[in-house]
Parts: C-alpha cells; structure tokens; sequence
C-alpha cells in the first residue's frame, strides 16, 4: 500500500474516526483505525469499538491498494503535527508504516488489515433523510435526563421514534423523563421507526451533527441533513461520507407515554432565568446527596425552600402567574435545573397535578417538549 | 471485659471453668476469637491461627462463636455503663471507652465509680470487667490491660510518664510491628525513651507521625470519648475453609454478602453510593511480619486486591449490590483461586427525603420494595423463613449469572 495524501484531508478523516478506537480493549486491534484503499483516488478510514464504528473516506492519489491497520491515537498526533501540504504513506516489510512529510519521516508498526473486524453494513436497507438541526435539536433537548447506569441498558440511551409525520426521541432514568419532537414538513414520506440508542451512540451521532452544521456556516446553503436506516440490529446514520453504526440496545423501553401526565390541574408560569437563578441558591443548603428542596405555589408566588440540619435553611419567593388551589411539593433541585437549562425559551410553565404526581415542564413556546420529573416525598 | 467469649463460655458451662477455653479457631483457617486465662499460660493469643493454638494447647476445649450471644452480654454491658455517663464510645463488643467527667457528685471519686461499676457488671452478667482510669484515652487503656483480670487501676496525671517510661514502644497507638522494628533499629526501645528524642531522628523512622508519637509518648492525647462516630463503611466478608474459583460458589458468597450488607444498611437507615469488592487471593507471596503480645512472628502474606465502583444513585438494595460486586469479580479477571471475599459499601449517607419513581410498576422498581418487605418477614417469623432463588446458582441461573454447560467434574 502506497498513497499520498493532503494532511488537512487525512486529518479530517482521522478525527472523525480515532475517538471511536478502543484504547481499553482486551482486543489490541480495536485501538486501531484501519486504513484501506478503496478504487484510485480513495482512502478508507474504518474505527470500531465493536459497539460503535465510523467509516469516513478521503481523496487521495492511490500508487498501491492494500490495508493496514495502526495505532489511533499515535497516528491522529503524528498527523495533527504534520506540516501543512502532501503526506505519503507507505506499507514497509513487516507491517510497518512509512509517513514522510517533506524532511519529516515517521515509522509505526501496524497490523495486518485482515485482522481488523468487519463493520455492520446496512446492505440494501433505505435510508431516511432527517434535517440535522432538528436532530441535533432533540437530542439537547433530551440528553440530561439518560440514565448513567450501565447496569440498566434500557434506561442508559435514548429512544428515537419516526411516528409518521413526526420523528421523537424520549429518555429517561427513572425519576425522570424527557420528550422532544418535531413535525416533518409538508410532502415528506411519513416515516415508523423505533431504535434505543445507547448513550455513547447519542455522543457520536450529536458529533455528526455538530459537523454538518459547521460545514453549513461555510457557505453552502442547503439545510443539513442526516440519513437514517437500520439493518440486523444496528443504526446506520450517513452523513456524506461518513457512516456511524450503533448497535441498538436489545431491550424494551419502558412504557413513556403512560407516565407523561396529560390533564394537570394547576399550571404556574415563571421565567426560566428566574426559577434557574432561585434554584441555584436555595440549592445550596439542600442535602448533598439528596438535593431535596421545597416548593410551595400558592396564587401569585412560588416560595421555594431548603433546610439541611449540617449546613442550614434557605427560602425565596418568585412572583408568578397562578390562580388555582395551593400545594406544598418536593423536587430534587439538580433535577428541575437540567430541565431549565435544556429549554432555551424565556418562559416556562410548571405544571403541578398532587404532592405525588409527577410535575411537568414545558417551555412557553414552539418546541414541543416535555420534561416530567417524579417528585420527592418530604 | 475480661476474656470475655471464653468468660461467657465458662459461665454458661460449669464444667468449663478452670479449664483452658479457646473461642473462635474452630474451622480449619479460623483464627482465636478470645482464650480464657488457663489457656494463655499456655500461651495461647486472640487472633492466633487456630493450628497454633493446638499446638500450645492441644488440651484445651476449642468452642465455636456464638456472636449473638455475646452480642446480647454485649448489651447488657452497654446497658450498665448506661448508668454512670450517657458518653460511651464502643471500641468492639467487649471494650469502651466512658467520659465519667463531672459525675462525682453522683458517684463521687473515679475509683469509687469505677469499683461500683464493676460490682453492677458483675450482678448483671457474672462476668468481671477490668477498668483504668486517666485523663486520656491512650493512658486508661494502658492502664486497663495492665490491670487485667478483673482490674481497676487509676493513673492520675502526675504518675502518667512512671507509667510509660518502661514500657515497650509497641504499646502505643500507631506503632505496629513495622514501625516498632524501625524505632528499635534505632535505638528506641521504651516509650520513656521517645519524650525527649531528637524530632528529626524520629521522622527518620516513622515519617510525619513522628510528632504525634512523640505527644502520645508523653501521654498527651486529646482525642475526646466520641459516642457517635460517623459510619464510614458497611461491609462482610469471609475466609473460605479452601481456597475457591468456581464461579458459582462466588456468586453465591457475594449474593448473601450482598444480602447482609444491604439489611445493615436497610436498619441503620442508609443508602451506600460506593460499592466495593475485596479479594484475597489463595497463593502466598512472601510473608509479612506480625505482632503478638509477646513479640513478632512471621506470617504468609497472601495479596489483596479490591476493585469499588460508584453508584449512579445511593442504594440500599440487595439485588444492586450484588450485581455491581459480581461485575466488579467479572471485571478483575481472577484466574487463580481466592482465599476471601468481601463486599462493602462506603459513602453512607440517610436517605431524608425519598425520590419517587416514574415507572412504579416496572419489574425494576417493585424489586426496591422486596429488601424492607423481606426484612419485616424475617423480624417476624426468622431468618430461614424466606429466600431468594438466586441464593443457591445450582438449582436456578439467576440473572447476571451466565447459562452454564454441564458441570465439569
């Protein structure tokens, strides 16, 4: 294998690839990024966790097809200290890999190309094309409220739904529970799909997104999109030349929509830099572990207190817009305050039913989104 | 107390009495829980390995542990100190420290106090009690050995160092057989003749403990009686009678370690957020020293390894604590057979206000409830009334635990 290649070019495609290499692995290989030739004008980079893989490609001046698989982490530095302009890379005798840059000359042992495992491949499954930024809008909208427990896998990822004209992402940890979607516009195929998304599969695809959007800012003008399928298990998100594969998690997620409260009957509106800021303070002489603090709505305020027997009390009352019956309710601050930060809308409405019930929180606004989050008994 | 198992042994069974008793070193890797007085003429030491405490006794009755009735003597002890200072600072089952300051008008001197505790321990439960009495912790707890059996020694400050003086360093806290080999290398033999030492020289031997040591040489320690310590941990572990690497008989010891932990934490009213595997694995290497009272002896040094993980939420349910210990066993890849296994919990902490769950109704959040509802069973009818399949790997694969090919023989 021999080729030459621009350094921006290689050093795009590499950091695309490298994060998904193993470097903990018990399989040396998967710390690897396979390099393979594809036709004369074409590199090939390939990275997998076994869970995760990337594929991205480059141009470049192929004088001899072939594989090999090297370092990630090594290469991706070597690279970024390349100087700027044309890098060959040569295959040597036993595995080894030449990289020459003008008077710079590198040598990195590698591994066959043969040993490196197969990427999922989507065969002849039909791909959807989404808008990017809707995407990328659901998942900050959602992401907070993933389970980190991997213990739990149905809870640690997101669902992401195609339900006819809308397309959905929910998560949830079990206390509580976020839902964002959006509406596809007009002529779109109505599209019904339903994947559960493991949390490191949601961190690659926001990447992605974020790319495309920054390759929209340079000019091109087109919305950016993202192109959707699944196939044997795994999800397939395409975007240009870049493919990720997740493998979908292979359990039930729980039953969302019942949970989501529909007919509450007291509802207060607040400003969400007001709740935030209140929050923040009041928070800080609620219990370390807990994060117990109490809300007490009554027509027109919002008092919210905490008391910590180690530390101290705290209280504050807002000013807001209710008119019904009273309630005295417990909320973990940290809870409600992921909520607030992931809405980007001035005003939020809180939306109370019993002491027990879950409390909800929508943003005053367009975007469509939900975050429920189940009280705690004080 | 005084020997306290063995005394409570001897007490129970007549025949006993005048008879060497060794508590504790029944199996065949236990070690001595608590030797009566006519067993350490022969030399026999708490915490000895039971094959030595034959060899020095082959006489003497081995008994096995019967905790909970030493633990219930234990209360009643506890209930007698209860009498003359409501602070009491436990050290283990048989031994405590009491702040009698400011009762002398209620029972007048520290002796008059404390030969009236004695007498009260001993109409309660037939068992004597040595006391020693000081300013500090360090100088009654010298004082108490020295007078043991069934003693009452006061050191009032003016004879603290005529007390000290002559003893060997070891007797002071901090000095294991480590550091006591170091300072005698170095010429400090009694604690008398650390006071005046050179601080420097000192450092030299023990590192920045040399300044504390040098305090508590001179019998100064100001660490107050404390009756409420903190938890920090909660944990079990055991010491197999041979050395294990079948999986099943893991799972099954981390299950029940799993299974007590959480009902320990269940009845102090905490949640854990840090769960922790210790292993101790079965193949010695080299040898550490260890101390006995009357001197040093070598000892097989087997390795410790412990691998913790921290919870995502604090928890005090069983079935949690067993699956992270079980993935943290998984995790260390042990490939040769292990000597102990332990499973505790740290970063302890009550639980005020309980978080509701969202999905009430899912198999994973009506388990949260089976640990108190197995609890308030057991309170009521015993601890053999109800278990949990996944108690015994053979009859069922309990979840987590891999289908397994038939057993290899």
């Amino acid at each position: 294998m021999h080729l030459t290649i621009l350094k921006k070019d290689f050093l795009r495609s590499l950091a695309r690839t490298h994060s998904v290499a193993d470097r903990k692995s018990s399989m040396p290989i998967l710390s690897n990024i396979l390099l393979s030739t594809d036709g004369p004008k074409t590199l090939r980079f390939s990275a997998t966790d076994l869970y995760l893989s990337v594929s991205s490609t480059a141009v470049a001046e192929i004088k001899a097809g072939g594989t090999i698989a090297v370092a990630a982490r090594t290469l991706f530095d070597i690279v970024k200290n390349l100087p700027e302009g044309e890098v060959s890379l040569q295959v040597v005798g036993n595995h080894g890999v030449e990289i020459r840059s003008g008077k710079v000359r590198f040598k990195i042992p590698g591994m066959p190309g043969q040993d490196f495992p197969s990427l999922p491949n989507p065969g002849a499954a039909e791909f959807a094309t989404l808008d990017a930024e809707e995407v990328g809008r659901l998942i900050s909208l959602t992401h907070y409220s993933m389970s980190s427990d991997e213990t739990r896998p149905h809870l640690a990822g997101a669902l992401f739904e195609g339900d006819g004209k809308a397309v959905r992402m929910v998560t949830t940890d079990g206390h509580r529970l976020s839902k964002a979607e959006y509406k596809r516009g007009e002529g779109k195929k109505l599209l019904n799909f339903s994947m559960l998304v493991p949390a490191k599969g949601i961190g690659e695809l926001r990447r992605l997104i974020d790319e495309a959007k920054a390759d929209r800012g340079k000019g091109d003008d087109k919305p950016a999109t993202i192109d959707i399928a699944t196939a044997g298990g795994s999800a397939f998100f395409r975007r240009e030349d870049v493919v990720l594969s997740v493998k979908l998690v292979d359990e039930q997620f729980p039953p969302y929509s019942k949970v989501i409260p529909s007919a509450q009957t007291r509802k207060v509106g607040i400003g969400r830099m007001l709740l935030t800021e209140a929050l923040r303070r009041i928070a800080l002489v609620a219990s370390d572990k807990s994060g117990a603090v109490r809300f007490n709505v009554e027509p027109g305020t919002l008092r919210i207190t905490s008391e910590n027997p180690d530390v101290g009390e705290g209280t504050e009352e807002l000013e807001v817009d209710f008119a019904g019956e009273g309630i005295e309710i417990g909320f973990n601050a940290r809870y409600v305050l992921d909520v607030l930060a992931a809405i980007v809308e001035d005003d939020v409405r809180l939306e109370l039913g019993g002491q027990l019930d879950p409390g909800v929180i929508k943003p005053v606004g367009p975007t469509d989104f939900v975050g429920v989050i189940m009280p705690m008994r004080i | 107390m005084d020997a306290f198992y063995a005394s409570i042994e001897q007490r129970d069974r007549p025949e006993l009495r005048g008879k060497p008793v060794i508590v504790g070193a029944t199996s065949a890797r236990g070690v001595v829980a608590a030797a009566s007085y006519e067993a350490r003429t022969f030399g026999v030491k708490s915490a000895m390995p039971g094959f030595r405490a034959r060899e020095l006794c082959p006489s003497g009755v081995f008994l096995p542990a019967d905790m909970d009735k030493y633990a219930s003597v234990s209360a009643q002890v506890h209930a007698v100190f209860e009498e003359f200072t409501p602070v009491i600072e436990p050290l283990a089952l048989d031994e405590a420290f009491l702040d009698i300051s400011g009762t002398e008008g209620l029972f007048g001197t520290p002796v008059q106090l404390a030969q009236r505790l004695k007498a009260r321990v001993k109409e309660a439960t037939q068992l004597t009690v040595s006391c020693g009495i000081a300013s500090s912790k360090l100088v009654a707890k010298i004082a108490c050995s020295l007078g043991k059996p069934d003693g009452l020694r006061w050191v009032p400050d003016a004879e603290t160092r005529a007390l000290l003086d002559p003893l060997p360093v070891r007797w002071l806290w901090g000095v294991g057989p480590v550091a006591e080999k170091t300072l005698r290398a170095a010429g400090f033999e009694t604690i008398g003749s650390l006071v005046n030492a050179d601080l420097r020289k000192l450092q030299r031997c023990v590192g920045a403990h040399a300044s504390e040591l040098q305090k508590l040489a001179r019998g100064e320690d100001e660490r107050p009686v404390e009756s409420a310590r903190e938890q920090k941990s909660c944990g079990e572990e055991n010491t197999f009678e041979r050395d294990v690497s079948d999986r099943g008989v893991v799972t099954r010891t981390l299950t029940s370690h799993a299974a007590a932990v959480a009902r320990r934490l269940r009845y102090d009213g905490l949640h854990a957020s840090t769960v922790t595997l210790k292993i101790k694995l079965g193949r010695a290497r080299g040898s550490r020293v260890s101390r006995t009272r009357g001197g040093t002896q070598e000892e097989p040094s087997y390795p410790l390894l412990t691998r913790s993980r921290t919870l995502p939420e604090p928890t005090d349910d069983a079935a949690v604590i067993r699956r992270v210990a079980i993935d943290l066993w998984d995790a260390a890849k042990i490939s040769e057979p292990v000597r102990l296994l332990g499973v505790s919990t740290s970063g302890l902490a009550a639980q005020h206000h309980q978080q509701l769950e969202l999905f009430a109704q899912e198999p994973d959040t009506r388990r949260k409830r089976l640990g108190p509802a197995l609890d308030a069973l057991r309170d009521r009818f015993g601890d053999g009334v109800i278990h949990l399949a996944v108690d015994d790997p053979q009859k069922l694969t309990p979840s987590g635990q891999k289908k397994r090919t038939p057993p290899r023989r």
